[in-house]
C-alpha cells in the first residue's frame, strides 16, 4: 500500500465517521425532540409519561443504529478527496491521483503526482473536519437531552428508577418543590406505621388477657392483693408500651421538645382539652392517645383520598394533595410515596389500600390492648372501692359528671357485654361518655352512684346521627354519631343531668379533612363545644 | 515517458520566455501570461485595447523570443481576402509559357498578427478566421496547410470607435482568449519611457525556444491531468451564463442574450491546464480554472438589448457567475 492508498483509505474511515456522526445527530435530533413533546404531553397526561431509562436507552440505541447506518453508507471516493482537497490545500492532487489509480487519465502523471503527495504532511482531521453546522446540531443535540432530563426530573423525580414507563399520574401532579417533611420528629413515622403490626403483639393478647383473669380472679377473692394489684399495674404498662410500638409513639421521658406549629391543630385536644391525666390512667400521658387519634385520622384520610382518587383529574389530584398536605401530612407522605412508587392507578389504588389494611390492622390491635388495659384499671378500681367503702357514704358530694368516670362506665358496661368480646365501636364511646366528664384523676367508686347510672346498652339504642352540610354546592355532609341519655328516668334521682355524648375525634376529623367552608367551622366547632358543657 | 525532471525543463523555458517578453514589454503580465497560455494550447488571441498600448510590439517580441515566422497584417477596410491568405499570379517561364502560381499571404506564418482587425470588412474578416478554424486555405480548389504552430493574435480597437467593423459572434467565439489592455500606470509608464525613449527594439529579444520544444508544450499540456470534479466545475460555470439555466444568476437572467458555448467550455479547461502548466503545478487545480475563467468567457458572452442599454459591463455578469458558482 503506497502512501496515497493510505490517505485515501483513512480519509474513508473519516468520512464514514462524520456520516455516521451526521446521521446519530439527526436521529437524536428528532427523537430528542420527540421524547421532549412525548414528556410535555405526558404532564398534561395525554401521553404516558416515560421514564428516563426507558427513554435515555432507546434514543443511545436509535443513535447507534443511525451511526452504523452512516458508517455503511455509500461513499462517493471522489467527492470526498475533492473536499478533503479544498479543505487540506492539496491542489487537487488527490482527486487527481484518485482517478489516475482508477486509470482515467493520462498514467504518466501518476508517480510523479505521487511523489508530490509524499511531500505533503495531511491532517486527516483538517480535510474533513467536522463541520460548524454539524457542531451546532450536536449542540442542539445536547440542549435537547438537557431538556428531556430536566423535564423528566421535574415531572419524575425518581428518574433513576428502572421501570418501562410510567402511566399513573403521579408524575403528572408531583409537585416542583420537595414535599416537606409531615413531622420532624416523626420522619420515619408514615414509613413504620405503613408496615404489618408485628405479629408477637397479636400472639401476646390471649397471655395478657389470661393474665388479666388471673389477676382479677386474685381481687375477687381479696381487694387487697397486693401481688394481683403489681400484676395488674405491670400488666398496664406492659399495654401501654406496646400500644406505644404499635402507634410509633416515643416512650414517655424521650421528650422531643415542642411539637412544630402545623401539628398543633392536629392534636385532638383542640377540641376538647384532655386532661393532664387521662382517666384510664395511661402512663405515657398524651401520647398514646394522641398517637390513637392521628391514627384515626390517617386512616379516615387516606380512606378519603381512596374513594376520590378514582374520578380525580391530575389538577384535582394536586389539589387534594395539597390540602393534605397542610391537613395532614402525614397522609399526604403516604399518598405521595404510593404516586411515586406506583405505575399506574390501579397499583396506586392496591398500595393505598395495602397501607389501609396495615393501618387498621394496627388499629384494631392496639384497641384490643386498649380494651385489656381498660379492664385492668377497671379492676383496679373496683378492689380500691371494695377496700374504701366504709369511709365514702356521700355519693352526691362531687358532681355526677366527674364521678362518672371511665372506670365506672366500664363497670356498668361490663353487665351487658360479656368480658373479651366488647366492641371496638363500644369502647370508643365509652370514651366518649368519659371525656366530657373531664376524668380529673382516679376519684373513687361509689357504687350507689353506679346503681343510679343509665345503663350504656340503653343508650345506644337512643343514638342519633346527624349530618351538617358542608358549602352548599359541594354536597359534603358531615357526619358523626350524638347519643343521648335523654332525662333520667326515674326522676327522684337527682344531679343527673343530660349527658350528651359525642365522638369528638369524628367531630374534629370531620372538621379537618372535610371540605367545610371556613366560615362554618369556627361555628361548628363552638357547636360541639356548648354541647360538651 | 513524461519525467519530472522534462517537465520541470520545458516550464523552465517557458518563465525564460516570459522574462524575455518582459524585458521588452513593461507591466501587463496578466496579458503575457494568457499570451502564453494562448499559445501553449496552440489557440488564438484576441486583444482589444485602444492604439499606442504595445499589441504590436507584444506579439514582435513573441514571435522573436520564439523563433517563429512572424507576420503582421494591417487591416484596413479596403484590405481584401487575398490580401491575407494569397493569390494566384500570372508567371511566364523562360520559354514563354505562362501559368499560375499561388502566391502565399502574410497568414502562411507560426505567428499572424492581425493589428486592428474590426477595420476590415466581414468579408476580409471571414477569411482570415477560416484559416484560424480549418489551419488550412484553399485557394481555386487546392488546400494549403498551415504549418505548425500557428497563432493568430488579433487586436481590435473598442468597438465604439469610428471605422470599425464588430467580429460577427460566430467569428469571435473562435478566439480562445480575448485580452483586455489598458492603459499602463504611471510608473509602468516611466518605465516604458526610459526603456522605449533610446528607440530600444524587438531586436534585441533573444530566442529563448524553439518550435520543437513549443509543440512538445502544446502535447504535453494537452494531456495534462484534470480530475473530473474541476471538469465538472467548468461546466457548471459555462451553463451558469445561459440566461435559461437554472444556476444562472440574477444578472445573467437580465442582461444576456446568449451564453457562453461548449466551445467555451473547452476552452475554459485547456486554458486551466496551461494555467497549470506555467504555474509549475503537475495536475490542473481550481485556481487554474479561476485564473482563466475570465479570457475565456468575457468575449462569449452576447448582452441582450436592456443589457446594452443599460450599459452593463460583461465583466460584472461573469463576477457575478463565478460568485455564484463554487465548486462541488
Amino acid at each position: 500500500m503506497n502512501s496515497f492508498e493510505a490517505v485515501r483509505a483513512q480519509l474513508q474511515r473519516r468520512q464514514r465517521f462524520l456520516q455516521g456522526l451526521a446521521i446519530a445527530s439527526w436521529t437524536l435530533l428528532v427523537t430528542l425532540g420527540l421524547t421532549a413533546i412525548a414528556l410535555l404531553l405526558g404532564t398534561v397526561r395525554i401521553m404516558p409519561i416515560f421514564s428516563f431509562v426507558w427513554w435515555g436507552a432507546s434514543n443511545f440505541l436509535i443513535a447507534v443504529v443511525g451511526f452504523l447506518w452512516g458508517w455503511f453508507r455509500p461513499l462517493n471516493v471522489t467527492d470526498v478527496l475533492f473536499r478533503a482537497d479544498r479543505n487540506a490545500h492539496c491542489e487537487e492532487k488527490l482527486v487527481t491521483l484518485h482517478e489516475l489509480t482508477s486509470g482515467q487519465g493520462p498514467q504518466e502523471f501518476l508517480p510523479l503526482l505521487e511523489k508530490r503527495l509524499e511531500k505533503i504532511s495531511l491532517d486527516i482531521s483538517t480535510a474533513l473536519p467536522i463541520r460548524h453546522t454539524e457542531r451546532r446540531r450536536w449542540l442542539g443535540v445536547l440542549a435537547l437531552a438537557l431538556l428531556c432530563v430536566g423535564m423528566t426530573s421535574f415531572i419524575h423525580p425518581g428518574i433513576f428508577i428502572w421501570s418501562s414507563f410510567d402511566t399513573d399520574r403521579s408524575a403528572s401532579i408531583r409537585s416542583p418543590e420537595p414535599v416537606p417533611t409531615p413531622l420532624p420528629q416523626q420522619g420515619a413515622r408514615p414509613a413504620e406505621l405503613l408496615q404489618t403490626p408485628p405479629t408477637a403483639l397479636a400472639q401476646k393478647l390471649p397471655a395478657l388477657r389470661e393474665r388479666l383473669d388471673q389477676a382479677r380472679a386474685a381481687l375477687a377473692h381479696n381487694p387487697s392483693d397486693a401481688r394481683a394489684r403489681a400484676m395488674l399495674q405491670q400488666l398496664q404498662t406492659e399495654i401501654s408500651q406496646d400500644q406505644g410500638r404499635l402507634l410509633q409513639v416515643p416512650p414517655a421521658g424521650e421528650d422531643q421538645g415542642p411539637p412544630p406549629a402545623s401539628e398543633k391543630p392536629k392534636n385532638d385536644s383542640s377540641l376538647v382539652e384532655n386532661p393532664p391525666g387521662d382517666s384510664t390512667g395511661a402512663p405515657p400521658g398524651d401520647d398514646l392517645p394522641r398517637g390513637q387519634s392521628a391514627l384515626d385520622r390517617l386512616i379516615h384520610s387516606l380512606r378519603s383520598v381512596q374513594g376520590q382518587a378514582q374520578d380525580l383529574s391530575p389538577e384535582e389530584m394536586q389539589r387534594l394533595l395539597e390540602q393534605l398536605r397542610s391537613g395532614n401530612p402525614e397522609a399526604a407522605a403516604i399518598v405521595q410515596q404510593a404516586l411515586q412508587t406506583s405505575r399506574n392507578d390501579q397499583e396506586f389504588s392496591e398500595k393505598l389500600e395495602e397501607a389501609l389494611k396495615n393501618l387498621e390492622a394496627r388499629h384494631d390491635l392496639t384497641q384490643q390492648l386498649e380494651q385489656l388495659k381498660r379492664e385492668a384499671q377497671s379492676a383496679l378500681s373496683q378492689a380500691d372501692a371494695q377496700t374504701a367503702r366504709p369511709g365514702e357514704e356521700d355519693r352526691t358530694s362531687s358532681p355526677p359528671g366527674e364521678s362518672a368516670d371511665g372506670s365506672l362506665q366500664q363497670a356498668r358496661d361490663d353487665k351487658s357485654v360479656p368480658e373479651g368480646t366488647e366492641s371496638v365501636e363500644g369502647t370508643r364511646d365509652e370514651n366518649a361518655v368519659s371525656r366530657p366528664s373531664g376524668g380529673q384523676g382516679k376519684a373513687p367508686l361509689d357504687p350507689e352512684a353506679v346503681k343510679d347510672l343509665p345503663d350504656l346498652s340503653q343508650l345506644r339504642g337512643q343514638a342519633q346521627s346527624l349530618s351538617v352540610r358542608g358549602a352548599p354546592d359541594e354536597n359534603v355532609q358531615i357526619l358523626f354519631d350524638i347519643i343521648s341519655t335523654g332525662l333520667p328516668q326515674e326522676t327522684d334521682i337527682e344531679g343527673h343531668p343530660a349527658a350528651i355524648q359525642i365522638d369528638y375525634q369524628k367531630v374534629e376529623l370531620a372538621l379537618e379533612t372535610l371540605e367545610i367552608p371556613s366560615e362554618l367551622r369556627e361555628a361548628v366547632r363552638q357547636y360541639f363545644l356548648s354541647l360538651a358543657q | 515517458m513524461v519525467t519530472e525532471k522534462h517537465i520541470r525543463d520545458l516550464q523552465e523555458k517557458f518563465h525564460a520566455l516570459l522574462e524575455e517578453i518582459r524585458s521588452v514589454i513593461i507591466g501587463h503580465n496578466e496579458v503575457i501570461q494568457q499570451a502564453l497560455m494562448g499559445l501553449l494550447c496552440g489557440e488564438h488571441l484576441l486583444l482589444e485595447g485602444v492604439p499606442g498600448l504595445g499589441k504590436t510590439l507584444f506579439v514582435r517580441t513573441l514571435g522573436r523570443a520564439l523563433g517563429l515566422k512572424f507576420s503582421r497584417i494591417q487591416f484596413t477596410p479596403d484590405l481584401m481576402p487575398a490580401d491575407i491568405i494569397g493569390t494566384r499570379i500570372l508567371l511566364e517561364d523562360e520559354s514563354g509559357r505562362r501559368y499560375f502560381e499561388f502566391a502565399r499571404g502574410p497568414v502562411f506564418a507560426h505567428l499572424v498578427l492581425a493589428d486592428e482587425i474590426n477595420r476590415a470588412t466581414p468579408k476580409t474578416q471571414s477569411a482570415l478566421l477560416e484559416a484560424m478554424q480549418e489551419r488550412s486555405i484553399t485557394v481555386s480548389g487546392e488546400t494549403y496547410r498551415l504549418e505548425e504552430p500557428f497563432m493568430v493574435l488579433a487586436t481590435q480597437n473598442p468597438i465604439e470607435m469610428e471605422g470599425t467593423y464588430p467580429l460577427p459572434e460566430a467569428q469571435i467565439d473562435r478566439f480562445f482568449f480575448k485580452i483586455l489592455l489598458h492603459y499602463p500606470p504611471l510608473d509602468q509608464l516611466e518605465q516604458i519611457i526610459e526603456r522605449h525613449g533610446g528607440g530600444q527594439d524587438v531586436l534585441a529579444v533573444r530566442q529563448v525556444l524553439s518550435r520543437q520544444d513549443l509543440l512538445e508544450a502544446q502535447r504535453l499540456v494537452a494531456s495534462w491531468p484534470i480530475a473530473s470534479p474541476l471538469r465538472r466545475y467548468a461546466a457548471r460555470l459555462v451553463d451558469a451564463t445561459q440566461p435559461t439555466s437554472e444556476s444562472a444568476p440574477e444578472l445573467v437572467k437580465q442582461y444576456v442574450e446568449y451564453g457562453a458555448s461548449p466551445r467555451a467550455a473547452l476552452a475554459l479547461v485547456r486554458g486551466a491546464k496551461a494555467h497549470a502548466f506555467l504555474s509549475g503545478a503537475l495536475n490542473t487545480r481550481i485556481v487554474d480554472i479561476q485564473a482563466v475563467s475570465l479570457p475565456s468567457l468575457l468575449h462569449r458572452i452576447i448582452r441582450n438589448f436592456r443589457g446594452e442599454a443599460e450599459g452593463i459591463p460583461v465583466e460584472r455578469i461573469l463576477r457575478q457567475v463565478f460568485d455564484h458558482v463554487q465548486p462541488a
